[in-house]
């Protein structure tokens, strides 16, 4: 692996993976003038260059028949980890038979040049190839910008009109902000833990925006009920419930009717009262008769009441509201959601804290639109790599413990510069089952044994692991603790293994 | 001799690897470090070992070199057993077409030394 930069300090990096070192000489001089060249000779060598240096590869040049790991390898690991949409590859081989042309298409390669090449398309074909990612990208960013906008100024419009309510109410801002927040944690989890239940991002972030509204139907009750010091008559109680409704009543009155904001805002006005046993006001819906939405306000609504102090109470502790809460003591809830409330409770009074002050960051508005785009079948992940990409690249450049990431499809072994200095093997290893390198390591019955412990073992928790492996032809005891890593939602499969070890 | 003097010499196309390489200076920089590039050793070191697999993928990158190069002796003597290596098991007639092969190579890289 080397780099070359006749370039200057900014200029774009284009890793070349080939195993020719006369067909890399080639390519790094039609392209070194302009671009900074890194090189690989192996695509085993290609996904640790692309693991080390993440989204500063503008492009990749990719040769198809390679040892080790060939060019098809490369990008079954790139198309698993969702690079491939933010790093052009350009295919180059001799190969001219269409299948393995299409063949590359089909696993996403922006273009193929056929051998021989000439230094005019390949400069061409890199030059276009870059300048349409480098579009897309900053089509996004331009799309994510003036979402971002978008959704700060409706925010804030929704935050000011549900102030003026609740001033009037003599409450703090800080309710809506609550309700906000609690409002979008449990959605968030139910959308986890629930597969069954179609919530997209772009929904959790319209309910949330929407709760802040639940309360507006005060403003057509009388100040004297609103802000009595003290517990209410029966009678005021009756003439309280009914704003609600009269939330409801006013947003029916809007032009724009079939807006799914508007929809959402009027669920959640007029049945954010009710109860799952039909108990709450002002309709007696039972069950799910109650929109989701106003079912998950009520109960971030009941849980802000009880954790706030007011003229007739004391604040309940958050431990108290939730125990209150889930004993039913303020009228029944769906268990489904009551569920969700046990599994967050712990973190709840920390990411109140957390959230309230910044509930609309660019992270989420990127979420947002890379949800947009997803749905529109133009996918891309930029942010999802370069955060998770960054992370695994700090933790392996800078930890002195001998990590490693094994991931089942496509079957590759990663590890850190320190287990790869131990064990004196690459820092990638492709199919390490049958690669005949690690088997001298490590057996394929051991590496089937520890594949099997962790498959059963639940997510969270270390397995240990205790073999015999041979490291420069001497045996040596390795120490292995590592965790599954699964995919989200009921039918968790097992995609991969993360975990350290040590050798005695 | 000139550059289109040692195409001819070797049973090459001068004209094709200049169009592509646009200049004599560049086809001339990548000529002249031909004979470092050592798939043609790896080829016939893999043959020995058996090594089937390994042989197909050095036939394969030299066949690749050799047309981009405009080498049309070689390409023509390599792409016989690379065809031949496909199926990265042992083939018939593999060592008259690897002595083939060595005789094309040989010629190719011998008058690289006089290209002035």
């Amino acid at each position: 692996m080397s780099s070359t930069n006749y370039g200057g300090l900014n200029t774009e990096k284009i890793l070349i993976v080939d195993d020719s070192e006369m067909n890399r000489f080639m390519l790094t001089d039609m392209l070194a003038d302009d671009f900074e060249i890194l090189q690989a000779e192996n695509g085993a060598e290609a996904i640790t260059m692309l693991k080390d240096y993440g989204t500063e590869i503008s492009l990749v040049m990719l040769d198809m028949v390679m040892p080790k790991l060939d060019g098809f390898g490369v990008l079954e690991f790139m198309r698993a980890n969702r690079i491939i949409e933010t790093i052009p590859v350009i295919m180059i081989s001799v190969e001219n038979a269409p299948k393995y042309i299409e063949r590359a298409y089909n696993m996403g390669v922006s273009e193929f040049i056929r051998r021989p090449f000439d230094a005019f398309t390949v400069r061409k074909r890199v030059d276009n190839t870059l300048k349409l990612y480098t579009k897309q990208k900053k089509l996004l960013s331009l799309i994510s910008d003036q979402i971002y906008e978008k959704e700060k100024s409706n925010n804030m419009m929704i935050s000011i009109l549900s102030h003026i309510v609740e001033f009037r109410n003599g409450e703090s801002g800080l309710h809506v902000m609550h309700i906000r927040v609690l409002t979008e944690l449990l959605l968030n989890h139910i959308a986890l833990k629930y597969d069954n239940i179609n919530l997209s991002r772009t929904d959790i972030e319209l309910i949330s925006t929407c709760s802040a509204l639940h309360d507006i139907g005060k403003i057509a009750v009388p100040d004297e009920i609103l802000n009595k010091p003290g517990r209410l008559t029966p009678e005021e109680f009756e003439i309280m419930k009914t704003h609600s409704a009269a939330g409801d009543m006013m947003l029916s009155k809007l032009p724009f009717q079939e807006e799914k904001l508007v929809k959402l805002a009027r669920e959640i006005c007029r049945w954010h009262h009710e109860r799952y046993d039909g108990k709450g006001y002002p309709d007696g819906l039972k069950g799910d008769e109650i929109p989701l939405s106003a079912q998950v306000v009520s109960i971030a609504d009941v849980y802000d009441a009880l954790t706030s102090e007011r003229v007739y109470k004391k604040a309940f502790s958050h431990e108290k509201a939730v125990e209150m809460i889930l004993n039913g003591e303020c009228g029944t809830f769906n268990p489904m959601i009551l569920e969700c409330l046990t599994d967050i409770a712990d973190s709840l009074p920390e990411q109140l804290r957390l959230n309230a002050s910044m509930n609309l960051t660019p992270e989420k508005i990127m979420d947002v639109t890379e949800e947009t785009f997803r749905d529109n079948d133009v996918s891309i992940s930029e942010k999802a790599i370069s955060a998770g990409m960054a992370k695994y690249r700090f933790l392996l450049d800078t930890s002195e413990e001998a990590l490693f990431d094994y991931s089942d499809k496509p079957s590759i072994l990663s590890v850190s510069d320190k287990a790869a200095k131990i064990l004196s093997s690459d820092k990638t290893i492709p199919e390490p089952k049958s690669n005949a390198d690690f088997l001298k390591i490590m057996s394929a019955e051991d590496m089937e044994t520890l594949r099997g412990l962790v498959k059963i073992t639940a997510s969270d928790t270390n397995v240990k692991y205790t073999c015999v492996i041979h490291i420069d032809g001497e045996k040596k005891n390795c120490n292995i603790v590592c965790r599954p890593l699964r995919t989200s939602g009921e039918q968790a499969e097992l995609t991969g293994i993360i975990g350290k070890f040590d050798v005695v | 001799m000139n550059l289109k003097d040692y195409y001819d010499k070797i049973g090459g196309d001068y004209d094709g690897v200049v169009s592509r390489l646009l200049s004599d200076e560049r086809v001339k920089k990548y000529v002249i470090r031909f004979p470092e590039d050592k798939t043609f050793e790896l080829l016939g070191a893999s043959l020995g070992a058996r090594d089937y697999a390994e042989a197909f993928r050095a036939a394969h990158t030299l066949k690749g070199l050799s047309l981009n190069l405009g080498f049309g002796a070689l390409y023509s003597a390599v792409y016989e057993i690379t065809e031949a290596l496909r199926p990265q098991k042992e083939a018939d007639g593999l060592d008259e077409m690897l002595a083939k092969v060595k005789e094309a190579y040989e010629l190719t890289v011998s008058y690289i030394k006089d290209i002035d």
